[in-house]
């Protein structure tokens, strides 16, 4: 018994000893971060229950059943099992060591063999899943593609050490009488009398390797763990704790540098504009990459990634988080040590974050620039890593520190600081969609009024896809008519609306972004406007989300739910069937980052003849149009088309209308249908258009006039 | 240049080139034609200069032809510029400097507008003489407003938008310029830019931000093959040839030819809009062209709302029509004026 006790606590002390030392660097490394912005941890009550519904409940795992299944089961298993961890180091002490008050129940022992079990057949899950999305075979369509297979591997086989050596010496406690479970332990039991013919000392010696072994295995776990992306297991419950809630959607943060906001008026000298060098990642930042576990669910939806290009989230946050250790000793390091330091650091150190390979980027300038901020990554992620505020944060450096973005870019930059609208067309452009209606559209200021008056109830923010594009100036007329229709009185600022600055900030032009809101808060402000309704996702998101930054606070709903609603009120009735299968695609600005996904289904619902086909992808795990996160100013030329992609997607529904409720996927489809068409593989008569648009057939019939007719060009 | 200190109110226009030391262009005949409404007006060429090349800047205009000579000009071609322009303002104190609104243009302009410490202008249309000296016309608000700008410091620099203004010429009997040559040494704080090597690009495109006329083909044309039509017209019409963002998509036209949003943004003064439809994202590229001519099949096909000139109907047999009656009219007008004036 003397050398048990002392072969265990020499173990442990060893064992503790490495551990301690690589934590102790990980913690240092991480308070080289920036502070992070004030609020990670306002709203205790919200963070405690994300704890409890994503770590304990596994609620973001179960998404996915088998895997997500068998995650808990590991997950429960390790946190039953501690339990079996205590009992072997009081075995060390004392031979029949048990846990006091409870530690002789038969329930007790029950969970812990169940739990050992599910364990095991978690493993055999996992191992399965790993064995079938093996990325040797099916190459990047693998999640794992990318990920470091072997030390994954290599944590499953220690799992299942632990698991095994447990049975093994509790096996054999059953057969020397040291075991505190007299009943209800069922593996044990069962372990016990398999080894019972042995014989007394052989289940001695058994028991007493056994427990060193399973102590050792556990211990030698706990030093891969820390050095590896099994990491999770101690800093997910952290991550998650200290993550932007309700969730990393929706709003951009502003540009914070040392934990405050960056005044872009006056910036300070020494203000970090986004982030040019993985130190200038906060600490928030660094714990993210410390926590991605490489599972690739987040890759597995990516847009980006499915069309061949070579973003991945998973595999940018782990470049992150390696670049991150390997730059560690320099980081660490005080500047008289620094010069002493290896080639290899040194040469890490110079690294460019974003750069092509053969400057020795950490990140590539196509990766980088390929994401769509779509937030299938982020919606994905069980450990809640906020990849696209690191991505757009690596935006802003790129163009307000070194102007480095892709040169398609700059006409849509251009145009909105000299025009205010992405095309270059001007403010008095933006009043052209209102000719032609069969009534007047009430437009702020021309009644001599600077105040929107008190019998108008909604501001129509029109936008600049609203009041330019071909497309969208139906669904703003659309619109309009559905409002006159259910008697809603609205007005539009008319040429005192602005661009809102949504695709300026997506690329990281942040400063052109403020300059834009504060012009519309100031506007809108001094308008006095309250209740805003929008047609567009992204002026949506940016008006509901990010103007509050500003100090622009409004009742913002989009179209689709304001109709939804007069609809739901009698105040406008959908009589006339329109005969068409129609499905639906969700704006990720709209869905994803705004949890908008009922009221357009709603409304498709309720008009008399639409024969509804969801898309495999929607709702939560709906797939990008391509136009987000600026992608729409820019040119597409890696993989295949994202939009493409898309309507492939929508067509395989066998949909005469595909739908949409945002001008930029409608452009996007739009483009991908005429493709389609143009190659044979789509019906000529297929259209695309907004649900309100469908609405309006309902509500006034069949047309009379040629207004609002398709043009696919 | 000695005896020219004394003469006041000379223009100095910097001569561009097609190529390294080819013959003058289009933009250079523009800005003579402004030029010599302001006073005497010395052409400014870097390089070696032809003796025909000699007399077509004396049809335009120019007094006086000075030929730059330097031996790192083709190394640092801003630099050169730059160094040439500022030295002769200095000797001259001149009434305007012109410069065309090219990339290379903006960049010359700019610095020497910085060296000599003077006002600038750029982009502008067109510039008169005002009674407190030239006064230029630009466009602002994307278009939505014409301002009047003058300079008030120093001696005005301008660039101007070339494909705004009409080249005109004089009439034959005007007197040959007098030539003189200048040679520069650039200083060595001039040196921080340097070429490193020229690569050509796909053919036409290269001049499509500057020409004159440009012809666009888009999704209605149909097919590759069918894309040479597009050729085909700019040719007849001197032009160069572009591509609406599907035609870049589909291959039918290389991607620095796409016009539009994402593409290039053009400024000719006819722009022929073959088969597209002109969505915004198009419009952005060519919405400030002079005058906009569009063949399209659907009649409601947006770019008939910005065209000046709309042909519904099929390409395939408008545009052979079209290619039939340019070659008759150009084969009853042997034109006298300078090749280059042709297409204006």
């Amino acid at each position: 018994l003397i050398v048990r006790l002392v072969l265990g606590l020499a173990i442990t002390a060893a064992a503790f000893g490495l551990a301690g030392r690589r934590v102790l660097t990980l913690y240092q490394l991480a308070r080289t971060g920036q502070a992070v912005e004030p609020g990670r941890t306002r709203d205790l009550g919200t963070r405690l229950w994300a704890v409890v519904t994503e770590v304990f409940g596994q609620r973001k795992l179960l998404k996915w059943t088998a895997p997500g299944a068998a995650h808990f089961a590991v997950f429960w298993g390790f946190v039953i099992l501690t339990a079996t961890i205590v009992e072997g180091f009081g075995a060390l002490f004392q031979r029949d060591f048990h846990i006091p008050l409870i530690g002789t129940d038969a329930w007790l022992g029950f969970l812990e063999d169940l739990f050992i079990v599910a364990v095991l057949a978690g493993l055999a899950v996992f191992s399965v899943i790993r064995l079938r999305q093996n990325p040797e075979r099916t190459g990047r369509r693998s999640r794992f593609f990318g990920s470091h297979l072997g030390p994954a591997w290599l944590v499953i086989f220690m799992i299942f050490n632990v698991m095994w050596t447990l049975l093994l010496y509790r096996g054999a406690q059953v057969n020397t009488g040291n075991f505190p479970f007299p009943q209800g332990a069922f593996a044990s039991d069962a372990v016990g009398d398999l080894l019972r013919p042995a014989g007394r000392t052989a289940n001695d010696i058994l028991e007493t390797v056994g427990i060193l072994g399973s102590l050792g295995v556990v211990l030698t776990f706990l030093v891969i763990v820390v050095y590896s992306k099994h990491l999770h297991i101690f800093v997910a419950p952290l991550n998650v704790a200290l993550s932007r809630r309700p969730r990393a959607l929706g709003p951009l943060l502003p540009v914070y540098s040392g934990g405050k906001p960056v005044d872009f008026e006056d910036p300070g000298e020494d203000d970090k504009i986004g982030r040019g060098a993985i130190e200038d990642f906060t600490w928030k930042g660094l714990l993210d990459f410390a926590t991605c576990t490489e599972c690739g669910r987040c890759q597995s939806q990516c847009p980006a990634w499915n069309t061949e290009k070579p973003l991945s989230p998973k595999l940018l946050i782990m470049g992150l988080r390696d670049h991150a250790l390997a730059k560690a000793p320099y980081l660490l390091a005080s500047e008289e040590q620094r010069a002493t330091l290896s080639k290899d650091v040194l040469a890490e150190a110079a690294r460019p974050l974003v750069g092509l390979a053969d400057a020795g980027g950490v990140i590539d300038p196509d990766v980088l620039w390929s994401c769509v901020t779509c937030g299938a990554c982020v919606e994905q992620c069980p450990v809640d890593i906020e990849h696209i505020d690191h991505i757009v944060d690596m935006r802003r450096y790129q163009v307000l520190i070194e102007s480095q973005f892709p040169k398609e870019a700059h006409t849509m930059l251009r145009n909105l600081e000299r025009a205010g609208d992405p095309w270059g067309r001007g403010t008095k452009a933006r009043v052209e969609w209102m000719v032609g209606l069969p009534f007047e559209v009430r437009v702020l200021g021309e009644d001599g009024q600077d105040r929107i008056p008190d019998d108008v109830e909604y501001l129509l923010w029109v936008g600049c896809a609203g009041s330019l594009d071909d497309n969208a100036k139906k669904t703003t007329r659309a619109l309009a008519e559905l409002l006159r229709e259910a008697g809603v009185e609205f007005m539009v600022l008319g040429g005192a609306e602005t661009c809102t600055g949504d695709a300026a900030r997506r690329l990281g032009q942040e400063f052109l972004f403020q300059e834009l809101a504060k012009q519309n808060v100031e506007t809108l402000n001094a308008a006095g406007a309250k209740k805003i309704v929008v047609t567009c996702a992204h002026c949506f998101n940016a008006l509901a989300n990010e103007y509050p930054q500003l100090g622009g606070a409004y009742e913002v709903v989009h179209h689709t739910q304001l109709l939804s609603r007069l609809v739901a009120d009698g105040r406008l009735v959908p009589a006339h069937p329109v005969d068409a299968a129609v499905t639906y695609h969700d704006p990720c600005y709209l869905g994803r980052h705004n949890r908008i996904f009922s009221p357009p289904r709603e409304l498709l619902g309720s008009v008399p003849g639409v024969r509804f086909t969801e898309m495999p992808r929607n709702r939560e795990t709906s797939f990008c149009c391509g136009a987000g996160g600026a992608r729409m100013w820019m040119e597409e030329t890696i993989g295949t088309r994202i939009n493409e992609t898309r309507t492939d997607e929508a067509l395989s529904t066998g949909a005469d209308l595909v739908t949409a409720a945002c001008p930029y996927c409608i452009v996007m489809l739009t483009d991908g249908v005429s493709t389609r068409k143009q190659q044979g593989k789509a019906a000529e008569g297929v259209q695309v258009t907004d649900v309100s648009d469908v609405l309006l057939r309902s509500v006034r019939g069949p047309r009379e006039d040629g207004d609002g007719a398709p043009t696919n060009p | 240049l000695a005896l020219e200190e004394d003469v006041v109110a000379l223009v100095l226009v910097l001569v561009e080139r097609t190529g390294t030391g080819g013959a003058g262009c289009r933009s250079t005949w523009a800005l003579l034609t402004l030029a010599r409404r302001l006073g005497p007006t010395v052409a400014v060429v870097c390089g070696r200069v032809d003796a025909a090349s000699i007399a077509l800047f004396g049809r335009f205009g120019a007094q006086t032809v000075c030929a730059v000579t330097c031996p790192e000009m083709d190394e640092y071609p801003a630099a050169a510029r730059v160094e040439t322009l500022v030295e002769l303002a200095r000797r001259m104190s001149p009434t305007a400097i012109l410069i065309s609104s090219g990339q290379a243009g903006q960049e010359i302009a700019a610095r020497v507008a910085v060296r000599l410490d003077s006002g600038i202008v750029t982009d502008t249309t067109d510039i008169r003489m005002g009674p407190d000296g030239p006064v230029a016309l630009k466009p602002v608000l994307a278009g939505s407003y014409l301002v009047e700008a003058g300079v008030v410091r120093g001696i005005p620099v301008f660039t101007v938008q070339t494909q705004a203004v009409t080249p005109v010429a004089l009439d034959a009997a005007t007197a040959e310029p007098t030539i003189h040559q200048l040679d520069i040494t650039l200083p060595a704080r001039v040196r921080a830019v340097r070429r490193v090597s020229r690569v050509a690009t796909s053919g036409r495109p290269a001049d499509l931000t500057t020409a004159a006329v440009v012809v666009a083909g888009g999704r209605g044309i149909g097919s590759r093959a069918s894309f040479r039509l597009v050729d085909q017209v700019a040719d007849a019409l001197g032009g160069a040839v572009g591509g609406s963002h599907t035609a870049a998509e589909l291959g039918w036209c290389p991607r620095d030819a796409e016009i539009g949003q994402a593409g290039r943004v053009v400024h000719p003064r006819l722009y022929l809009a073959l088969g597209i439809s002109g969505s915004v994202r198009h419009r952005a590229g060519m919405q400030s062209a002079g005058t906009i001519v569009a063949i399209d099949r659907d009649p409601a096909a947006p770019i008939f709302q910005v065209a000046d000139l709309g042909v519904v109907g099929d390409l395939h047999q408008v545009v052979p029509e079209l290619l039939a009656e340019i070659r008759r009219r150009r084969a009853q007008l042997t034109i006298e004026s300078p090749r280059h004036g042709g297409v204006v």
